[in-house]
């Protein structure tokens, strides 16, 4: 399989110029000034505050998580400390009463594990990442607010709709309680010319039986990595049915790539960092964190496959690999 | 595949006891009716078809053959059955597991929000197949039937409910989804069970997904289904399978039967073709040769048969000859030559001309014998034999019929060819002169001549008529021949030989003999206590008579050693008897000289004893010095054959014959019984006096007993007991008597 990886880095004011070519100009100053209202997320053009300590708690599930820390302690230097976590209790306890003792104001959690054992350290901001289900994180609060682990779905359908240009219809199946994240997605959607439609189950049978039911309304289908709905055998049977059946399908992981994905979409660690970075940064002196629960990631890494790209008559010239 | 294989296994393990106490069985069953369709095949053949006679091999190789080929038939049958079984589980196994896949995904709404309205919508596409029988859905704890179907005509169908032992296989989750297959519970039914499932990936799953990465999954039940498959149409598929198979095997079996029965039977061919020389082998007829063709191992056998009846028939031709000849002169003997008149009186009853008897008794034969010996006599004998054979045509027999008689048939001759055959045999021997040593003898003979003209007399009463006219040309003055004239005079005798024939056989097969007893007394009066034992016959008017009346005729008609037999049996009969009764006696049997051509005396007399439980030394035979001059060779090994079994011999009537002291010394004989001739008068003649007095010296000198016959009255028995006699018998000692005296005899000159 021939993979072709491509990284998308969207400026949000040339995103913004871009996306409103032709909106009269009025609507795209509204719109520029409500961006700019974002200040949590904009870059600010002063100095950002420093960070003195800045303990980066993560596990060894994947090696993104290793590479995200290692980013952050990149471009923190000596104010981040990085925490592995170990697999022995003792040690654990050990290094949170190290945490502890310094009484750290903000503290970085990378993955669902290294989330759950943050939540011993009260009151002090959290900042996550690398996390799916936020429902399994805990609630968010004023003190806990994350990174999304989804690329900006506006790049993927651009990227999607620039390898296939005829693509219109594109169905994503997710479990319950996604619905903002979907509206938001369906409106990027929309913005490429394509109409997403999104249903919802309960199970990864359901899944299957779903979207073979309405596969055959849908030019593609997106693979929202929701793991309560997705189960291997699902994902098997929705690749086979789709690759059977010419469906092009964007995926969440490379991985997928191999059982018949058209196109993933994976967040760039750098990115993560980054926009961690930011919120720990617009947190400080403050007894909460500023902006929405999950922050938006920039950047996306795409990978394309040629093959399949190929079978469903796709041109993958070298301007869509950007 | 796992789960899929221990379902396999498990409806193995279960198929296969099943199957193999089925195949137990029929093979059982099929090994009994065999054995007994065998053994009432084999008992018809062998009571109506070949009785009393051998299977053949041919037919025992062709049963079996028959026999494989119906076990490899129902092997074969059984075999068809168990595949076609197996391959239908095996398809139905594999049908239920595509439909429980399909129907997993089509229930998939009854198992969502949507509920189960969605269900209709899939009820047409399953009332299509025909080979669903029903379906259900249950719910996560397996008694809840969600939904179901059921196809038309199985509303009847009473499906059990999921098992509790089913929903505990159900619920272990492996690798691969667990089935649970139920063959059992419906008939004609195919049952199978599965889990309905759905699976959700770990929270942080799907970082950085991996698509082996391990242990990401949960799995949970949410339901059951349960699918029956109509198995009647596998079934019927099985046994149309069956039935073209096993008739298709059937036909195979049967055309390779057919050729291996003709492969078998030309194989065996050579083997066959022995049976039919060996029956005729079996039957006496040494005449087959065996065709020595085919397989190596046929050819050893026909020669190595082949060999054994040229032997067989060599031996045979030697055996017939001797027991049709006369060893000393080669010519036929008695039975041969009577068998040959038997067939020359058939012969009359067809176109045959009349044949002649010619009865030859040599004259002064005795003479010779006594004066040069009895070998000399014996060559003498054989060169007459030789004359004789010259002399006769081809197709005449001539054969030695006594000690110094022989017998002439002469076919296809009239009374004068007749008479002039008997004129050229007496001119011949008169030619002729034997020489033995210093000696020469003229040789002459009597011939009596009788005509076989016609089928009124018998064989024996033709041979009486030929010997009559021998003694009438004897009596008219020897070297002459004489033609049998039926005189009233002959007729009489011969009608009265050929009555004394018939009442002698009557007396042998019914036991007509009586058995009289003479003491015989020791003048010692000690030691076993003696008799003679003393044949007698009642005449056909019932009057008991001596063997002087009735022993000519029994040595005319061949009876004398059935006589000798029957004599030595009831005489040891009667001792038995006395022994029984306390008594031990010895008794003295005579023996005709005919005896001693029969072999077989010895053991025969050896058994009788062991038989009546008489010691041997408890018997004595007497012989007459002429009977065991004429056979000494076989009389004295007789002898000394009797005498290792304690028996005793005496030599009887001692001194009327050759009476040569050599024949006392060369003879193992323990008695010498002198002839009566010398008693009779010796108180008058001194001669008789003289003789007795020499016997008694010579058998005193050679160990031997006397013993002095005819003693009528006191003076004889003194005079006896002074030239020292042994024992006495004669009137005056005991008269023959019917029943055996219950004491001693007392020797009456000792009591006065």
């Amino acid at each position: 399989m021939e993979i072709l990886t491509v990284t998308t880095v969207v400026n949000r004011s040339t995103l913004g110029a871009r996306r409103f070519r032709g909106v009269p100009g009025i609507i795209a100053v509204i719109v520029l000034m409500s961006l700019s209202a974002c200040a949590g997320l904009m870059p600010r053009s002063s100095a950002p505050p420093s960070l003195k300590y800045v303990p980066i708690v993560y596990g060894a599930e994947a090696p993104v998580f290793r590479t995200i820390a290692a980013s952050m302690k990149r471009k923190l230097g000596s104010a981040a400390t990085l925490y592995p976590l170990s697999r022995d209790p003792a040690k654990e306890k050990q290094q949170l009463r190290q945490i502890e003792a310094r009484n750290p104001p903000q503290v970085v959690a990378i993955g669902l594990r290294a989330m759950r054992w943050s939540t011993a350290l009260k009151g002090r901001q959290i900042v996550f990442c690398e996390i799916l289900d936020r429902s399994q994180a805990g609630l968010t609060n004023e003190k806990v607010k994350g990174v999304n682990v989804i690329p900006p779905p506006a790049q993927l359908f651009a990227r999607w709709r620039s390898l296939s240009p005829a693509l219109r219809k594109v169905l994503v199946i997710t479990g319950p309680g996604l619905e903002q994240q979907i509206a938001a997605a369906k409106k990027a959607a929309r913005e490429n010319g394509i109409r997403l439609v999104h249903r919802v189950v309960r199970t990864d049978k359901e899944y299957v039986y779903a979207y073979k039911r309405a596969a055959s309304r849908y030019q593609g289908l997106w693979l929202l990595p929701d793991n309560r709905v997705l189960s291997r055998s699902a994902m098997l049977a929705v690749m086979s049915y789709s690759v059977r059946h010419g469906k092009q399908v964007a995926v969440f992981s490379p991985e997928l790539l191999s059982l018949g994905g058209l196109i993933s979409a994976q967040a760039v660690p750098d990115d993560v960092a980054d926009q961690v970075i930011g919120r720990l940064r617009a947190g400080v002196g403050r007894s909460d964190l500023p902006g929405p629960a999950v922050a938006e990631l920039t950047r996306s890494d795409f990978r394309i496959n040629r093959e399949v790209a190929q079978q469903l008559d796709l041109v993958v010239g070298n301007g869509t690999g950007g | 595949m796992n789960k899929k294989s221990d379902n396999n296994a498990s409806w193995i393990n279960r198929l296969t006891p099943w199957f193999t106490n089925i195949l137990a069985a029929v093979r059982s069953k099929v090994v009994r009716a065999w054995s007994r369709a065998v053994q009432i095949a084999d008992h018809l053949h062998q009571r109506f078809l070949r009785p009393h006679r051998p299977r053949s091999i041919v037919k025992r190789l062709l049963y079996l053959q028959s026999l494989w080929a119906i076990l490899i038939y129902l092997l074969a049958v059984s075999g068809i059955w168990y595949s076609s079984n197996y391959l239908v589980n095996e398809s139905l196994f594999g049908r239920g597991n595509d439909w429980l896949s399909k129907l997993d995904e089509l229930g998939t709404p009854i198992y969502t929000s949507r509920g189960r309205k969605s269900f209709q919508r899939i009820r047409r596409l399953l009332s299509e197949s025909p080979e669903l029988a029903y379906v259900r859905y249950f719910d996560a704890g397996g008694h809840k039937v969600l939904a179901q179907f059921r196809k038309h005509g199985k509303n009847k169908i009473g499906i059990p409910p999921i098992s509790p032992n089913q929903l505990k296989r159900l619920r272990s989750t492996g690798g691969t989804k667990p089935t649970v297959v139920d063959d059992q519970s419906i008939d004609s039914v195919y049952r199978i069970i599965a889990p309905v499932w759905v699976k959700s990936i770990r929270a942080d799953g799907l970082i950085n997904y991996r698509l082996d990465a391990p242990g990401v999954e949960h799995t949970r039940i949410i339901g059951f289904i349960d699918v029956g498959l109509d198995r009647t149409r596998y079934l019927q598929s099985v046994r149309t399978a069956l039935i073209y198979g096993s008739l298709a095997i059937a036909l195979i079996l049967f055309i390779a039967n057919y050729f291996g029965r003709i492969i078998v039977r030309r194989a065996l061919t050579p083997l066959s073709r022995l049976k039919d020389p060996l029956a005729k082998l079996a039957l006496g007829d040494t005449g087959v040769e065996v065709e020595s063709v085919g397989d190596e191992e046929i050819a050893a056998i026909s020669q190595a048969l082949n060999t054994t009846i040229k032997a067989v028939r060599e031996r045979d031709e030697e055996l017939r000859k001797i027991a049709n000849h006369d060893p000393l002169t080669g010519l036929v003997n008695r039975s041969y030559f009577m068998r040959e008149v038997e067939s020359a009186l058939g012969a009359l009853r067809g176109d045959a001309r009349n044949s002649a008897l010619l009865f030859i008794d040599l004259d002064q034969f005795k003479y010779v014998n006594d004066t040069v010996g009895h070998g000399a006599g014996d060559r003498m004998l054989i060169q007459v034999a030789e004359a004789l054979s010259h002399r006769i045509r081809e197709h005449d027999v001539v054969a030695r019929f006594g000690g110094d008689e022989f017998i002439i048939l002469a076919r296809d001759v009239d009374q004068s060819g007749a008479i002039g055959i008997a004129r050229s045999i007496l001119k011949r021997l008169q030619k002729m002169r034997f020489v033995e040593g210093e000696h020469s003898f003229n040789i002459h003979c009597s011939i009596g001549i009788t005509m076989i003209s016609s089928s009124r007399y018998s064989v024996d009463e033709l041979v009486s008529q030929a010997d009559m006219a021998c003694f009438e040309a004897k009596r008219r003055g020897r070297n002459r021949y004489n033609l049998f004239e039926l005189s009233d005079h002959d007729q009489k005798n011969l009608v009265a030989d050929v009555g004394w024939s018939q009442v002698i056989r009557n007396a042998i097969d019914l036991d007509g003999f009586v058995l009289n007893f003479q003491p015989m007394v020791s003048a010692d009066d000690d030691g076993c206590e003696m008799y003679e034992v003393l044949l007698r016959m009642p005449d056909p008017e019932g009057k008991l008579v001596g063997p002087s009346l009735f022993f000519s005729a029994a040595e005319r008609f061949g009876m004398m050693v059935e006589i000798d037999y029957w004599v030595i049996e009831h005489a040891l009969m009667a001792m038995k008897e006395q022994r029984a009764n306390g008594r031990d006696i010895c008794l003295s049997i005579n023996l005709s000289g005919h005896v001693f051509e029969d072999q077989a005396l010895g053991s025969r007399i050896v058994e009788a004893l062991e038989a009546n439980d008489v010691p041997g030394d408890r018997v004595i035979f007497e012989v007459t010095e002429q009977s065991a001059v004429r056979y000494m060779d076989s009389a004295a090994s007789l002898i000394r054959s009797l005498r290792n079994h304690g028996c005793r011999f005496a030599l009887d009537d001692f001194g009327t014959g050759f009476s040569s002291y050599g024949y006392i010394k060369n003879l193992p004989i323990d008695f010498i019984k002198i002839s009566g001739e010398f008693i009779q008068e010796i108180r008058s003649d001194r001669i008789d006096q003289v003789m007795v007095r020499s016997i008694v010296d010579v058998a005193r000198a050679l160990g031997k007993k006397t013993i002095a016959e005819s003693v009528e009255d006191a003076t004889t028995l003194k005079m006896l007991q002074q030239m020292g006699v042994d024992y006495y018998q004669g009137r005056f000692c005991g008269e023959p008597v019917a029943d055996l005296p219950k004491e001693r005899v007392p020797l009456v000159a000792n009591q006065g």
